[in-house]
């Protein structure tokens, strides 16, 4: 037993390895934006050990080596009061991946219900609820955040808030769909027929078959969502400083900008890779998963 | 088709309404007391109070609402705290600019997006496909703010090749001034013949038009790749492939029209989505539009301006998607049954 242990973890990984290979051979865009974003996701959790100046995150001030341009030493530059960039735009993701990952849970949680129950029971309910999500859908994401952030004080909070209540209809939308051609199929009549209770059908039968499209879904809007909350914290509506938040990076280095320009575009140029490796493996997933999709990569 | 449109347009009314009855919910939520404002800051209490009864403070939630709604529907929007005049004339004077930009911007980006995503469907799979879907990844990754900022330093700080803000040279007002017919000021130019607003006119356009453009063009090439894509697997095309027809023709006379058709329906909504992206690059470039009005009225307060902006940002989606439904139902008449 111990002696194939080895063996057989050896063999799995050449086999996961082999696996990654031919689907980056099927999928070069998936397999690019995957690494990426696995590369974030990865930085970002070891912001703290890869930072060459963990306390710079915070409050700490270096008034000596203010406003300094990238060099060995400070790879993105120093800000207004000599806090590393690089140590700051590190600590950025731990901000904007959170509030992407809270915003689409949220998203679910409001949407998926809703859109399960209006597109299984169909009639009035249905009619109540979509209309209800037609006019939320109405509002432009950017301006109910505005206006809900200009009616609650501006904090991380405060942005996850505003976008989640922007995000849910369209996850309405989605399901309700599903849940209708679902609800329709022979095997859920069939099971309705045997006498299954209705939030036994709507959970265990209707619910699984809607899954695949949500998590669709999910990975197309991660980089959607790191980017509006990145424009509502450059606005002043989502993360305060100190916290180095992207979008709030951008806005602050705006005032000593285009004389000290790392300031705005290093931070800048982490939210459009954050945004770019998201949306291939959005696009990437969507490819795989949808069959309409694969038809077509065929 | 009849019933279809009638349901349409009846149902894009209770959106309207809905919409107004959450703005109202917002502006009864947002700090500030409208009558203080209103009043102004030496105001005696006295003079709160009858700002209070003027405004219909003083009544009900229920009656206040339905005051708002007349208002809304007979054209009387409120009056804006920081610009004194009725919210529907500001936002006459700003909308005109804030489309120019969206328009101008939604040509260029079908002008490339349109031909990028057929060169990438034409060729899958090879260099100009990967090179199209990457650059689409990247329009639509884009933070408009950002790119708003170094194009400035760029082409403005940089090269000094164009100017940094505005929508025209205002010592032109002096020398050349342009006489208003659409208040756009690049038709009003052309049509007045002013070659002088014109051209500075264009020059102070290129910039804000390339960030604006940069999302819709990356989602208009994305979308035709993968229309003509779904097309060109059909039964018919393998058909006519076999029969020996050049793959241009097939392009051409056989994929092309009904792969652009979701294009027609998605303009409307891309222009309603611009023209909310406009704002943060309105605030970037000082461009005298939607954009900027509601910066000033959200760092001011100003409740009726903020609801006004909202409102009518609302009813460009809600005609938007109502254009949309329609247009596929022309199209599509299977569309019209669902």
């Amino acid at each position: 037993m111990s002696a194939t242990a080895p063996a057989r973890a050896s063999a799995l990984a050449t086999r996961t390895l082999w696996r990654a290979g031919s689907m980056a051979r099927r999928s070069p865009l998936l397999a690019a934006g995957g690494a990426l974003a696995f590369a974030i996701v990865v930085v970002t959790l070891a912001a703290p050990l890869i930072a060459p100046y963990p306390a710079d995150a915070g409050t700490a001030t270096h008034p000596a080596q203010a406003l300094l341009a990238p060099s060995a030493a400070h790879l993105f530059g120093t800000d207004e009061v000599g806090r590393d960039l690089f140590t700051r735009v590190l600590y950025g993701g731990r901000v904007s991946l959170p509030i992407a990952a809270i915003v689409l849970f949220g998203s679910c949680l409001i949407g998926v219900p809703l859109g399960l129950i209006a597109g299984y029971f169909g009639g009035w309910i249905d009619e109540v609820v979509m209309r209800v999500t037609d006019v939320f859908l109405a509002f432009p994401p950017l301006l109910l955040s505005l206006a809900l952030a200009a009616v609650l004080t501006p904090s991380v909070k405060t942005a996850v808030i505003a976008i989640t209540a922007t995000w849910w209809p369209w996850y309405v939308r989605l399901i309700r769909g599903q849940a209708r051609a679902v609800g329709a199929s022979s095997y859920v009549e069939t099971a309705r027929l045997l006498g299954v209770s209705t939030p036994r059908l709507l959970f265990r039968h209707v619910l699984p078959n809607c899954l695949t499209a949500v998590v669709v879904q999910v990975s197309q809007d991660l980089g959607g969502v790191i980017l509006t909350a990145a424009t509502l914290s450059f606005l002043g509506l989502g993360a305060q400083g100190p916290t180095p938040e992207w979008g709030t990076l951008v806005s602050e280095g705006q005032d000593y900008f285009p004389t000290q320009w790392w300031l705005v575009t290093f931070p800048g140029l982490a939210i459009l890779i954050a945004a770019f490796a998201f949306n291939l493996l959005g696009d990437g997933t969507r490819d795989m998963l949808d069959p309409k999709a694969q038809v077509r990569r065929r | 088709m009849g019933r279809y449109v009638t349901r349409r347009l009846l149902l894009g009314l209770a959106v309207i309404a809905g919409i107004v009855v959450l703005t109202f919910a917002i502006s009864r939520l947002l700090p500030g007391d409208p009558a203080v404002a209103w009043a102004g800051p030496r105001a005696s209490p006295e003079q709160i109070a009858q700002a209070r009864h003027e405004l219909g403070l003083d009544t009900s939630a229920l009656a206040q609402l339905g005051r708002y709604f007349t208002g809304i529907a007979t054209g009387d929007w409120g009056v804006s705290v920081h610009t004194k005049r009725p919210v529907l004339d500001d936002l006459a004077t700003r909308l005109p600019a804030s489309l120019e930009l969206v328009l101008a911007a939604l040509v260029l980006a079908l002008a490339v997006g349109i031909p990028a995503g057929i060169v990438a469907a034409h060729r899958r799979g090879r260099a100009p496909d990967l090179a199209v879907r990457v650059i689409g990844v990247l329009g639509v990754s884009m933070p408009a703010f950002w790119l708003a900022l170094i194009l400035q330093m760029l082409f403005v700080d940089r090269l000094g090749l164009l100017p940094i803000a505005g929508q025209y040279d205002p010592a032109l007002d002096q020398t050349a001034p342009l006489t208003h017919v659409t208040g756009m000021v690049i038709p009003d130019a052309l049509l007045t013949g002013n070659v002088a607003v014109l051209q500075s006119g264009l020059e102070h356009l290129v910039l804000p038009m390339l960030v604006v453009a940069a999302y819709p063009t990356g989602y208009v090439a994305r979308l035709v790749r993968a229309t003509l894509l779904d097309v060109l697997g059909e039964d018919h095309v393998t058909l006519a492939r076999a029969t020996g027809f050049r793959s241009r023709t097939i392009l051409g006379r056989l994929a092309l029209k009904p792969a652009l058709a979701p294009i027609v329906t998605v303009i409307p909504l891309l222009l309603a989505f611009a023209l909310v992206n406009t704002f943060l690059v309105e605030i970037i470039f000082s461009w005298p539009g939607l954009g900027s009005y509601a910066a000033e009225s959200i760092s001011t307060l100003d409740v009726p301006a903020i609801v006004g902006v909202t409102l009518i940002v609302a009813i460009f989606y809600v005609v938007g998607n109502l254009v949309a439904d329609l247009v596929q139902g022309l199209l599509d008449p299977r569309a019209a049954l669902r």
